[in-house]
């Protein structure tokens, strides 16, 4: 591997994924390892600090390899972990055991192989999945491991491979390389030893942080330097905290503390900077990257454990069967079989052993083939997700992406949303749009940023002591931690972890007090021209519990001063009580901004006498650089140097909807979703926000619950059509146990709940309270790393792909890339993927069930011996082969409604979940396939039963009967599934009757192969006698079209007499169809042309007004309107009715959400919303 | 550029035809059905019909006595006819009866005997063990009555044959005779079933190619029934001089040699004579179930219109 190719590769084959990749994979937590290398040094006790000696091998103590492996297996572990994996299933544990039950001799009905085959089969296929995605992981290790990078040895830059690569080691990165380890900056090309890192891998923000040498290292800036040098690192001991690191750097009995600012990460990228030195710290797991990959907590669907439920009350009825039916062996053996002298001595038997035999014979009541089409069928569901041209952002260029696809029809069974505001509701592109100095308001809602050119007036007119106008322009050109950088256009962009800081940046260098460098100790402010350096001292940063971040600065003057700026109540509190006029007025302007739903900042200023400030200065080190870090003291001087502040004004921030939110939530309402916001911004703006998404509209009693008390104030029995505003602080309360009844008669039943102030854990604390209080499925959808326990918490999580870096996408089982995708996501994908897993589970049950109970009605004809009717090679493939590819084809390609009548009647989505997998409809599907297992044997029976069926007059025997019904019963349950289907595509249709086909195929076969394999002597000749005769034919036709004729006209009365609400929305697409070619939409070409979203592209039902009156008064009835209401006791119709005369969403229609009663003609187009596309 | 394809599969917008079962297609299916199964109906009665068959219980016969029953033929049973033995409550589908035979050895290996325990083997009076050929409890207990059948007036024997009565495949390919010229050399070193009177290789002594396994009375017994009630082919009329024809009406004589115990076991045995059609042997079920469903259709498909055309409310009356 030679450096050019290393280079060339770093630069271009590593794309940006493979680390965060690293984290979604199941990577190494210490008790998973099965790793090699690092699994066998990993310290196996805590380790509270490390020593590390730069620059020689001789460490105090072995350190983990840099080596990193993903993987879950190797050679000699794949076995074994593999089938513990495996057989952690209940399903699979029991499928081992009948095939062990199998090899007893004498037991088995059906031979000693045909339950391990299949199961083994099956098993191969999980097996060749997990080790396809292991090689995947095997191979971007290999890849990781030997990226080269540059070592100090022997006074030379010598290229070494990452996995070589040891603590205390001295390594050079050049630009735009990443860090093969987490490493100390000594020094680097770069004045005072600065260096830019960009850390998109570790937390997706794609700004450039800076980091700077320590004072004592800089000067080592050659090899020859540093190898004289020596150095010791004294630091604490690996751990996942990516923000903190504490340590002490020893160069020739030099200290300096080393804090994160020091620590380049693994995963970084070096930007902008020549080059850099390093001594490595932490390698391989212990790197921070990997000690902060884990696994998402495994989510499991309901549907999933319905089925598992399902299961095992089949399991129970196969014990209860197997009793039976040995309970029945025991009475032939008594009353038929006493003195069959033909049975001889093989007639003894026992009763325990027959039970065995029947509950070998019985074992595929559970379908082992139901996990693998399951896994097959949602993986290819998944790919529907990845693959949905309306749920890719052309701006981002991002596509949804379904990181786990055990959840798909979860997505069906939503009932209530969780959502964050800020980045997911609104676009988190802030402009600085007003600002409140002294009591005097700049700035107006209607201009796109902050435009008023009063305040630069005013600053320049400012002559008081304080000029307070000054600093407070000042502060936004200081207070923050934004890098900026000067592209090649002169032009400069200002990079930052927080868009709001952006906003004031930019909106204070609109007002001539331009940020233009950020040095390690100062920054530099060009005030209308005059160039004022500022010395950053100290920046205390932002956190959700300080809620407030300041910067110690001092000019050239001497002056040391505080800024502060940070949420309204804390900077409140800490304002001098001498300004209560200025104060006041603030406070107006700050509720002002607060209802138009803008994000409001406090600002504030001190001044610090010099004595005190190196007084408190020095304490401040010293608490910051203990070993560990002594948090009770730093908060204390924090919060010591922030008090008796001299209030500046306030600042206002808008942020804008996302496209289509108000729609979206019309939407979900409709759906019978509830729809609740969870945001850590203060109260005005929540409420702000959720009335201008449609969340609340004016006409609802909107009730705060501010305090604990005002928990007393609500009396359920008041409420009707209401909503909650809760607050962070009374989270607490409403959640613990006593306030059940209240969070049971009000919480859940408002029609939506904002909770503003509220931390990331109290999020997820609503989002448990709601699971455990409701029962429902919860989605959680945010966008950023305070979402993370929320979505991690929920049913489901849906990460939003924006401006906050990618950490909630990550911890999210799926990403979208804008918040309106979510009604995509969930009316048509989740609606279609629950519609279609639980069709495909309920159809796998009835096939099984179908074959394997004739079983038991031969039974009656064999003296309860056990003997099957079907030969055992054709049971054995009955799942695996002729009736396989029925339910994977239902569940890919089946369609209840088409997506754009989804989109359109949200509330199908609701009378979907109904269509469920509920226990009624189980016992339906259950007596139902019970009813054709009856016919198809008995059927077949009286067809059969004079066994002369052919014109030379040979008679059949058992075989012939055995392959007759078991033809009659593929060709059914093949035909079935057609009926079961709603839409009927080519491919369904091939491989319905492929199945069949194959079924007949294989017959032929197999009647061939005696004796030249030694299988099959029972079944030798019986496909040619069968197909030769016409009576099997004869009732080939018969006997399906029977079996399913009954279901067909029941099917069709349902239909026509008591339409569901999707029949008549199918029969309306239809007559939508013939009226005007409307829903036609053409292939090829642009993907607009697959948008069939109402709301996004309303053109395909561009309406004149005439035609939309036709439309309302154009009311679907049901075939029978009068003979149904006859019949019609089904008190659910007439609202199934309504639902289809509603009119359909459009575009627009929620255009204000104030106007709720939507009326189709009168709708109000709001400027506030207008969108682009209208 | 992350962009997905558009095709019609990623899209999910796959031509398709939505199957609503409304009156608009439930009313013509249930009419093609009963147009489809009526006819057939007919057909496969006429068939079942055509079909004549007489059959004779001998359960009042006593054990290895002559035992001569009458037949009345009224009508001639024209065409080829068929001679089947009948047995009841008889379970050849046991689970251990039925898998109690050796494929193998029916093939010529005589000393393949595994699956067939009990009966695979005796001790012979040396001590040495010997293979049962042919071996297991369905070969052990193959039925032996014996038929005859005489015109009554004429004392003239119906000639009958066994051929064309088994499959072929299993006379051609699944039962063979260990190799060798005598047959009963052959089977030398092998014991014969433990009921067995005779040896395989003496089955039909007029006719060695119709011994040892390859007997056509074995394969017929070994070819096991699906249900406990059953019949097997026993010969086949040779249409030759005045039974051309086939059977010409009249009065027989059946000469049974009754052999195979059945009343421990509550058995029923009897002696069929049949014709058959295309369909096969006579069974009206299949016929009458066509015409029984293709009615119900019908007359399902004339109320549903009625309904249809009465109460129905087409979409495009609105």
């Amino acid at each position: 591997m030679s450096y050019r190719w290393q280079n060339i590769f770093w630069r271009n084959a590593l794309p940006d994924y493979i680390l965060p990749d690293f984290i979604r994979y199941r990577l190494l937590t210490t008790e998973s390892t099965s790793s090699t290398t690092s699994a066998s040094t990993m310290p196996q006790h805590r380790e509270v600090s490390r020593h590390i000696k730069v620059n020689t091998e001789l460490q105090t103590r072995k350190f983990c390899s840099n080596e990193i492996s993903t993987c879950k297996y190797n050679a000699i572990s794949f076995l074994p972990r593999f089938l513990l994996e495996q057989f952690r299933r209940y399903s699979n544990i029991f499928f081992l055991v009948i095939a062990l039950l199998q090899q007893i001799p004498d037991v088995s009905p059906t031979g000693r192989y045909t339950t391990a085959v299949p199961f083994l089969m099956i098993m191969a296929i999980s097996a060749i999945k997990e080790i396809f995605e292991d090689l995947k992981r095997r191979r971007m290790d290999y890849i990781v491991n030997n990226y080269l990078t540059l070592v100090l040895k022997d006074k030379e830059w010598k290229e070494k491979e990452w996995k070589n690569i040891k603590v205390g080691d001295i390594i050079k990165i050049i630009d735009g390389h990443v860090f093969p380890a987490d490493i100390v900056l000594l020094t680097s090309s770069e004045h005072h030893g600065l260096a830019y890192i960009e850390t998109s891998n570790l937390d997706g923000e794609t700004n450039l942080k800076i980091r700077q040498a320590p004072k004592v290292s800089v000067e080592y800036n050659t090899k020859e330097k540093l190898e004289d040098m020596q150095a010791e690192i004294e630091c604490e001991g690996p751990n996942k905290n990516i923000s903190n690191f504490a340590g002490t750097l020893l160069i020739h009995n030099n200290k300096y503390a080393l804090k994160a600012n020091e620590l380049l990460l693994r995963g970084a990228r070096l930007k902008n900077t020549a080059w850099v030195y390093g001594a490595v710290v932490y390698t391989g797991h212990d790197a921070k990257l990997l000690r902060n990959s884990k696994t998402a907590p495994l989510k499991r669907s309901t549907i999933d454990m319905l089925t598992n439920n399902r299961i095992i009350f089949l399991f129970f009825v196969l014990v209860a069967l197997a009793l039976v039916c040995g309970g029945g062996a025991k009475i032939y053996d008594i009353f038929y079989l006493n003195d069959a002298w033909y049975l001889g001595k093989i007639a003894e038997t026992n009763f325990a052993w027959n039970v065995l035999t029947f509950f070998i014979l019985y074992n595929n009541l559970i379908p082992i083939s139901l996990q693998v089409t399951l896994e097959l069928v949602r993986f290819f569901q998944a790919g529907y997700i990845n693959q949905d041209i309306q749920m890719y952002d052309e701006e981002s260029d991002t596509a949804a992406n379904a990181r786990t696809s055990n959840l798909n029809e979860e997505l069906g069974q939503v009932q209530y949303i969780m959502t964050d505001k800020t980045g997911t509701l609104t676009r988190n592109i802030m402009k600085f749009k007003k600002c409140s100095v002294q009591g005097i308001n700049y700035g107006n809602d209607e201009d796109d940023s902050f435009r008023d050119g009063k305040l630069v007036e005013d600053f320049k007119n400012d002559n008081s002591d304080n000029k307070l106008v000054t600093h407070f322009l000042t502060l936004m050109a200081v207070c923050h931690t934004i890098v900026p950088e000067e592209k090649e256009d002169g032009k400069v962009e200002y990079h930052g972890s927080s868009p709001d800081e952006s906003a004031l940046v930019r909106g204070a260098s609109r007002l001539g007090f331009i940020f233009e460098t950020r040095a390690p100790d100062h920054v530099v402010i060009k005030k209308h021209g005059e160039e004022i350096k500022y010395y950053i001292d100290h920046t205390i940063d932002f956190d959700s519990d300080r809620k407030r971040m300041s910067v110690i600065c001092h000019t050239d003057e001497g002056k040391y001063i505080v800024y502060t700026k940070g949420a309204d109540n804390v900077i409140l509190k800490r304002v001098k009580k001498d300004q209560v006029e200025a104060v006041k007025k603030s406070e107006q302007h700050l509720s002002d901004y607060a209802e138009k739903g803008y994000r409001t900042l406090c600002l504030c200023y001190r001044t610090l006498d010099a004595d005190f400030y190196k007084e408190w200065s020095e304490k401040y080190s010293k608490a910051t650089t203990a070993v560990p870090k002594d948090e009770k003291a730093v908060a204390e001087l924090e919060n010591e140097i922030e008090t008796d502040m001299i209030f500046l004004g306030a600042t206002a921030i808008e942020d804008k909807l996302q496209d289509y939110v108000p729609e979206t939530i019309m939407a979900m309402k409709k759906a019978d979703i509830k729809v609740w916001m969870l945001t850590g911004d203060k109260k005005e703006t929540a409420i702000n926000i959720a009335q201008s998404s449609a969340l609340i509209d004016s006409k609802t009693q909107l009730h705060i619950i501010q305090h604990k008390n005002d928990i007393y104030k609500i009396k359920p029995s008041q409420l009707n059509n209401f909503t909650l505003a809760i607050s962070g602080n009374v989270v607490k309360d409403v959640i613990s146990a006593e306030h059940k009844t209240f969070v049971n008669d009000v919480v859940l039943k408002a029609t939506t709940v904002v909770c503003y102030r509220m931390t990331p854990s109290q999020k997820a604390e609503i989002v448990e309270m709601v699971q455990k209080a409701s029962n429902d499925v919860v989605l959680s959808v945010g966008d950023g790393a305070n979402d993370v326990a929320m979505i991690q918490a929920a049913n489901v999580g849906v990460g939003i792909t924006g401006q906050e870096g990618l950490q909630a996408a990550s911890s999210s089982d799926y990403s979208i890339a804008q918040f309106h995708f979510l009604r995509r996501l969930l009316l048509v994908h989740g609606a279609f993927n629950h519609d279609r897993t639980v069709k495909v589970i309920l159809y796998s049950f009835y096939k099984n069930i179908c074959l394997y109970i004739i079983e038991l009605w031969f039974a009656f004809f064999s003296a309860f011996s056990g003997q099957t009717i079907f030969d055992r090679w054709t049971i054995a493939l009955f799942n695996v082969v002729f009736t396989a590819f029925p339910p994977v084809m239902l569940g890919l390609f089946d369609r209840p409604v088409k997506a754009r009548t989804m989109l359109e009647y949200p509330q199908l989505y609701r009378k979907f979940q109904e269509r469920a997998f509920s226990n009624r409809i189980f016992a339906l599907w259950i007596a139902l396939s019970l009813w054709h297992s009856l016919l198809l044997f008995f059927l077949t029976y009286l067809i059969m039963e004079n066994s002369i069926l052919w014109e030379s007059g040979e008679v059949g025997g058992w075989l012939m009967l055995g392959c007759s019904a078991y033809t009659y019963v593929v060709v059914t349950v093949c035909l079935k599934a057609l009926l079961e289907a709603d839409t009927w595509t080519a491919i369904l249709l091939v491989f319905c009757f492929g199945s069949i086909l194959s079924w007949f195929i294989f017959m032929i076969i197999y009647s061939e192969v005696w004796p030249w394999i030694s299988i099959g002597a029972d079944m030798k000749g019986v496909a040619g006698m069968m197909m030769s005769s016409g009576t099997f034919w004869a009732g080939l036709i018969f006997v399906p079209t029977v079996t399913l004729l009954i279901d067909f006209i029941i099917k069709g009365v349902q239909t026509s007499l008591f339409p569901s609400p999707r029949d008549l929305m199918v029969m309306k697409e239809k007559e939508d169809a013939k009226k005007k070619n409307v829903h036609t939409i053409r292939v090829r070409g642009d993907s607009d042309e697959y948008n069939d979203d109402p709301i996004t592209n309303p053109t395909t039902t561009e309406t004149t007004a005439s035609e939309r009156d036709q439309l309302r008064n154009n009311k679907i009835k049901p075939e029978y309107g009068s003979v149904s209401q006859l019949f019609n006791s089904n008190g659910l119709e007439n609202e199934d009715r309504a639902l289809i005369n509603s009119p359909p969403v459009e575009n627009g229609a929620y255009a204000n959400p104030v106007m709720e009663d939507v009326e189709l003609g009168t709708v109000d187009h709001s400027a506030r919303f207008n969108k682009r596309n209208t | 550029m992350n962009k997905p394809k558009s095709s019609r599969l990623r899209q999910q917008k796959l031509q398709s035809w939505e199957p609503t079962l409304t009156a608009n297609t439930v009313i013509p299916t249930i009419f093609l059905v009963s147009v489809v199964f009526i006819p057939v109906g007919i057909f496969l009665v006429l068939a079942s019909n055509s079909v004549k068959e007489y059959s004779v219980s001998y359960d009042d016969c006593v054990i290895d006595q002559p035992c001569i029953h009458t037949i009345i033929i009224n009508e001639e049973f024209s065409g080829d006819v068929y001679f089947y033995y009948g047995l009841k409550n008889y379970y050849q589908n046991h689970r251990r009866y039925l898998k109690s035979r050796n494929d193998k050895q029916l093939l010529g290996n005589l000393e393949s005997v595994s699956e067939c325990e009990p009966y695979h083997q005796v001790n012979s009076t040396s001590g040495a063990a010997q293979a049962i050929a042919p071996c297991g409890a369905i070969a052990n207990s193959m039925f032996n009555d014996t038929f005859k059948l005489y015109e009554a007036t004429t004392n003239q024997e119906v000639k009958l044959t066994y051929d064309g009565i088994v499959w072929d495949v299993d006379i051609k390919e699944k039962f063979k005779n260990p190799p060798g010229d005598d047959l009963c050399a052959a089977f030398q070193n092998t014991h014969k079933p433990l009921n067995w009177i005779i040896s395989p290789c003496q089955l039909d002594r007029a006719n060695s190619s119709n011994s040892g396994f390859q007997n056509v009375d074995f394969i017929v017994w070994m070819r096991t029934a699906a249900l406990p009630t059953f019949r097997k082919p026993y010969r086949k009329l040779i249409r030759n001089g005045s039974y051309q024809n086939g059977l010409p009406a009249g009065t027989y004589r059946l000469e049974i040699g009754n052999h195979y115990p059945v009343k421990s076991f509550n058995g029923k045995k009897s002696f069929i004579i049949s014709t058959t059609s295309w369909a096969g042997g006579q069974n009206s079920f299949l016929g009458v179930a066509y015409l029984f469903v293709g009615g119900i259709c019908l007359l399902l498909g004339l109320i549903f219109l009625f309904i249809h055309l009465k109460y129905g409310q087409s979409h495009k009356e609105d």
